[in-house]
């Protein structure tokens, strides 16, 4: 079974290199980085590669997560990736604005290294019952 | 020790170490905090979000509430402020990173 490909998009590199150690922490997970929101839409452009899912901070600097979701969806063959948005606001109001620019799940910041595979596997299970 | 628990351990230090240098730029930045707010946003920002993965939750914790005040114009951004102050200088005494 091939591993599941996650897009980890963090601004901070010591968040970025917990986060991968972290995700594979799960032998299913495969995990690739990328430090800016130009950063992930040039690797999920790059040939033959597409990301089963995006972990996506959402406060960076130039191009936020949300602007990020919104170039993938206008983007041909990319608009179903889905996106979870990784973030320290974890407010409801904010969760909500977050799912309801088309996210699948919101992950709150600071997480658990030991279980964030777990909470992704879980918002990806949510997802998969919903549909 | 897994390569999580190494890299967390390696990171905190990093983290630790940086504390006397984000307690000095907070400093310096709370004392006109509507000039310096994307300044005060962005390090709040990441110390709300990094300081809990490394384990330090009341920095987290405070940060956080900082965050908030400096999005919402609260009046009590002030006290926030030296609440993060105050726990970065804790930390930076405790751990020796001064």
């Amino acid at each position: 079974m091939n591993p599941l490909q996650v897009l980890y998009v963090d601004d901070e590199a010591d968040i970025r290199e917990i986060a991968a150690l972290a995700l594979e922490l799960d032998p299913g997970i495969s995990v690739r980085l990328a430090e800016s929101g130009a950063a992930a839409l040039e690797a999920i452009g790059a040939a033959a590669w597409r990301p089963d899912v995006v972990l996506l901070d959402v406060m960076m600097p130039v191009m936020d997560g949300p602007a990020v979701l919104d170039a993938l969806r206008q983007r041909p063959g990319c608009a179903s990736i889905p996106i979870v948005f990784i973030t320290a606001r974890t407010q409801s109001q904010d969760r909500q604005r977050l799912l309801q620019l088309g996210a699948i799940g919101v992950i709150g910041k600071p997480f658990d290294p030991m279980s964030l595979a777990k909470e992704l596997r879980a918002v990806l299970a949510a997802e998969a019952v919903v549909e | 020790m897994s390569d999580v628990s190494e890299a967390i351990a390696r990171l905190s230090a990093r983290f630790l170490a940086r504390a006397a240098d984000d307690l000095r730029d907070l400093q310096l930045w709370a004392v006109e905090p509507k000039r310096h707010a994307d300044e005060l946003r962005r390090l709040t920002h990441r110390l709300a979000g990094g300081a809990g993965t490394f384990g330090f939750h009341h920095l987290s914790t405070v940060a956080g509430r900082a965050e908030d005040a400096i999005l919402c114009g609260a009046p009590d951004l002030p006290t926030w402020l030296t609440e993060v102050a105050n726990e970065l200088e804790r930390l930076a005494r405790e751990y020796g990173a001064t």
